[in-house]
């Protein structure tokens, strides 16, 4: 794990991202970051955890924390459907999984297609958006794994919850 | 000022593991010198200190490579005799190792965590140079604890046998040897064996001697850059030590070295080998066509070939498949004179050296996260296992007798079969033997004894006893607690010893066995004892229960006060014990790893502790429940009891729930609320009944209501990382059969948060 891609490296001109769904709309995720996708399973709920932590999940034997999306992102919460998918991904040192509405495609970016998130849409969540790559008519929310949690969260997921 | 090293990242693990072995040997073996002299010991801490020092200036820790050095010195005066006793340091000795513990920490830390060595090194370099002056001035030494002394000869390791000195007897004075105390062995063998190893061609070879500097920090790479040198020719037709020998760090300042070519043809390469650095000398010889012909005259040189002696004489086991090598006396076949006779038992030597590289190589390193990753996979495998089966049995009544059916369910059961054995094994894997929490003892027992001037041995039984890593890394402070008790309030000073007629030194026993898959470990002296009516009197003196509550008690119970919170008899408050925190912490840690501690004492006999221990952390045997939307696991060894009960038999104490249950009230809590989650009217079943555990740890009890009882498993525990789990009353999760997540529940935990309710609870009843 000594030298595990970041998403931040500059050297590269394209990047290939998971697209995934949360309340029609695409968010794109470093593909080199994540794990695998699976379907949305039982989930065993974590008492005294964060809001957005659902519980914890057995993935081939290890326990995973997971993580709502659309929790995070102050979305209505829904049902999960057959569509539901769990993104098992790196943040920070951290593997979650990250429940998304669906998963539709797999896609090479040119990072000079990549548009700074404007200033409007910023907001006070900035922090976890890379920027936004338009592709064709549709927009494509690159997510900053890393900044997805602050620290304190960092180290609640860590701990387990 | 960032320390660095010349390290690859992640080598500092190795380093730091491997440096810790060595001091833990030197440190083992001074101990063990202490009781009585034994070359063998002598030429293992010298041995381990050479290799630390190597290891030291191979990563540029030099302040370390120099302590190490003067110590090595130290050792090595000893061992040839120059000094005759070891006593005198064994205290800065001793010091020494912290300071290398120390010094190895810094690798990892990369800054400097002391700064000790520079002036210890110093010292010890004065105090040898002085006792070498002094023992040269002294005509005789006298025989003392840890001298060398009178010579009971090593049992002829390796005889000096410096050809043409054939028949030095074995066992020859120690004495007589050079003063780095290194082991002459003739060269002759070597080339036997190199000889027959690589058997004759009709080609022309010949034989290089190299010698390395044997001062040299780099030994071993010399070596190496020697053969890889000669094999970049494609010449290299063999060499004695061979490469995986010299990788292993079996090699030492000689190297034999077979090639193919004329010696004519070869002195360039010779030119080039002994322009290594290091490299002293290169010999070039036209080597025999076949073993038998040495020419021992051209070879008689006596060298230094596999490093210090070993003192145990290693009989080698087959010496009859290396033809040159074998002893005369045993297969009868007398080898020529000047044939390396005299060297002989050293070829047998060199055999049962290669045995033993070949028995080191059949155990490897493993990071421990690798066999944590395999325990996860098979602990997963034997979910997926049951599962398996259940789908088998539903499929063979679906399909009554079909055929097809029948085979997949016997499969199953063959799959089930080994995938038992494999859970065994990897158990097994992760099991070690207890000495590695027990080799702590004998210093920390030298120490304290020392400390308290008391007079005090270590016996220890039951070493190889295994047990699991888990439990071995919880297992260590509390048995150090008790060892320090035991000396401490236990065994009592010599004149107070000698006035009760008890023998000198005391005695301090630590055993470790397995009984009914447990372990039980025990921490016995032979002191003073305790007295169930003193005890009864210091609990009521400080409050800790009334007179009528300690007369009440038998003896045994009596002597359970010492588990109590804030008690301590102890006289006076030691530096070492006594601070009356001890042994609650003890029985506190025991008890969260599954285990109970007892107590046994007679005063003027001794003290008697055992520790009984799960052999593993890792799988538990626990009481499934359901509650609220999910399962959780109970450890056993926290459940009293399970119970149905009316919710109109509860009784109301403060605004709690609380059952009474034989005379004792107990507080009533839903699982999933005292876990946390928001309070919820209790779950009843068909007959209106709450499902109850009793729970207890410690002294405390609690009856957590749950939704439904499922059963009671054996489990795998795995982490929730980090303490996160024990701060909300968790000591985990583990997979349930149905492959969802299950929370294991650390009673200990909860009921310590539940405590003052309980308490409170109850006093008011």
């Amino acid at each position: 794990m000594a030298d595990k891609p970041t998403s931040g490296d500059s050297r590269s001109v394209e990047l290939q991202v998971v697209v995934c769904e949360l309340a029609d709309e695409h968010y794109g995720l470093d593909i080199a970051r994540v794990f695998e996708i699976i379907r949305h399973q039982s989930i065993t709920p974590v008492p005294r955890a964060p809001v957005f932590v659902k519980g914890v999940i057995n993935l081939r034997g290890r326990i995973i924390p997971v993580v709502d999306l659309r929790c995070r992102f102050a979305m209505p919460e829904t049902e999960p459907t057959k569509e539901t998918r769990i993104v098992v991904a790196e943040s920070g040192s951290t593997r979650v999984g990250l429940i998304v509405d669906s998963v539709s495609e797999v896609l090479m970016l040119q990072l000079a297609a990549v548009e700074p998130t404007p200033e409007v849409a910023a907001g006070a969540d900035s922090e976890y958006l890379r920027g936004i790559a338009k592709l064709g008519d549709r927009l494509v929310l690159l997510l900053e794994l890393d900044g997805l949690f602050d620290v304190e969260e960092q180290n609640i997921l860590a701990g387990a919850a | 000022m960032r320390l660095t090293f010349d390290l690859e990242p992640g080598d500092d693990r190795l380093f730091t593991d491997e440096s810790l072995e060595q001091i833990e040997r030197i440190e083992q073996g001074l101990l063990d010198l202490e009781h009585g002299q034994d070359p063998g010991v002598v030429n293992e801490v010298f041995r381990a200190a050479h290799t630390l020092k190597g290891s030291a200036a191979t990563i540029g820790h030099r302040r370390m490579a120099e302590l190490t050095h003067a110590m090595e010195d130290l050792f090595g005066a000893f061992r040839s005799g120059t000094l005759s006793e070891l006593g005198p340091f064994a205290d800065i000795l001793l010091a020494t190792i912290d300071v290398l513990r120390a010094l190895v920490a810094e690798v990892k830390e990369g800054e400097t965590l002391t700064d000790a060595p520079e002036a210890l090194t110093a010292e010890l370099r004065q105090l040898l140079s002085t006792a070498t002056a002094a023992a040269a001035a002294r005509s005789s030494a006298k025989p003392a604890p840890m001298a060398r002394a009178s010579i009971p000869a090593p049992p002829a390791p390796s005889p000096a046998t410096a050809l043409p000195a054939a028949e030095s007897p074995p066992g020859a004075d120690l004495d007589e040897r050079p003063e780095d105390g290194i082991t002459n062995i003739a060269v002759a063998p070597l080339i036997q064996r190199l000889l027959s190893d690589a058997p004759a061609g009709l080609e022309p070879r010949s034989l290089f001697v190299c010698r390395i500097d044997p001062t040299s920090e780099w030994q071993a790479v010399r070596l190496l850059q020697l053969v890889l040198e000669v094999e970049e020719t494609g010449a290299l037709a063999g060499s004695v030590p061979g490469r995986q020998e010299i990788e292993s760090g079996l090699g030492s300042s000689l190297l034999a070295i077979l090639a193919r070519g004329r010696p004519s043809e070869l002195t360039e390469l010779r030119r080039r080998l002994a322009s290594i650095d290091d490299v002293v000398s290169v010999e070039m010889v036209a080597a025999p066509l076949s073993p038998g012909q040495v020419d021992s005259s051209e070879m008689a040189c006596s060298v230094d070939l596999y490093g210090p002696a070993e003192s145990a004489p290693i009989t080698a086991s087959r010496s009859d498949d290396r033809p040159g090598a074998g002893s005369p006396s045993r297969d009868g076949r007398q080898a020529e004179p000047g044939a390396g006779v005299g060297g002989l038992p050293a070829g047998d030597r060199a055999a049962a050296v290669s045995e033993r590289m070949k028995a080191a190589q059949q155990t490897i390193r493993i990071d421990v996260s690798r066999l944590d990753e395999l325990m996860n996979l098979v602990g997963e495998l034997v979910v997926h296992k049951t599962r398996l089966q259940r789908s088998a049995q539903q499929l063979a009544i679906r399909l009554g007798e079909d055929p097809l059916a029948r085979q997949a369910e016997e499969d199953c059961q063959q799959f089930a079969r080994i995938a038992g054995q494999l859970q065994d094994q990897v158990t097994g894997l992760r099991m070690l033997p207890i000495e590695t929490v027990f080799s702590r003892f004998p210093r920390l027992v030298r120490d304290l004894s020392t400390k308290l001037d008391k007079d005090v041995q270590l016996a220890m039984e039951g070493k190889e006893t295994e047990l699991d890593r888990s439990v071995l890394e919880e297992v260590g402070d509390p048995l150090s607690h008790l060892v320090r008790n035991a000396i401490d309030h236990g065994i009592e000073c010599a004149e107070e010893r000698r006035a009760a007629g008890k023998p000198l030194p005391g005695t301090v026993r630590l055993t470790a066995r397995h009984a009914d898959g447990r372990i039980l470990i025990t921490v016995e002296d032979d002191g003073r004892g305790m007295d169930p009516a003193g005890l009864r009197r210091v609990a009521v003196e400080r409050g800790l229960m009334t007179i009528d509550a300690a007369d009440a008690m038998s003896d045994a119970e009596a002597l359970r006060i010492i588990f109590t919170p804030g008690f301590s008899t102890a006289r006076v408050v030691t530096q070492v014990s006594g601070r009356g925190v001890g042994m609650d912490v003890v029985r506190n840690n025991i008890e969260r790893l599954g285990g109970w501690v007892d107590i046994a004492s007679t005063p003027g006999v001794g003290t008697i502790v055992s520790l009984s221990l799960p052999l593993t952390l890792a799988i538990i045997g626990a009481l499934l429940v359901k509650s609220g939307t999910r399962a959780c696991a109970l450890p056993l060894t926290g459940v009293v009891e399970t119970l149905r009960v009316e919710p109109k038999a509860f009784g109301r104490v403060r605004g709690h729930n609380v059952l009474t249950l034989r005379n004792r009230v107990i507080p009533i809590e839903q699982l999933d609320s005292a876990l946390g989650d928001p309070p919820r009217p209790f779950a009843t079943n068909a007959k209106g009944f709450v499902n109850l555990v009793v729970v207890r740890s410690r002294d405390t009890e609690m009856a957590l209501a749950v939704d439904a009882f499922v059963g009671q498993h054996e489990i795998v525990l795995k982490s929730l990382s980090g303490v996160t789990g024990q701060r909300r009353g968790l000591a985990g999760a583990t997979i349930m059969a149905d492959g969802a997540v299950g929370l294991v529940v650390d009673i200990a935990a909860l009921l310590e948060r539940s405590a003052s309710v309980a308490a409170k609870s109850a006093a008011v009843a």
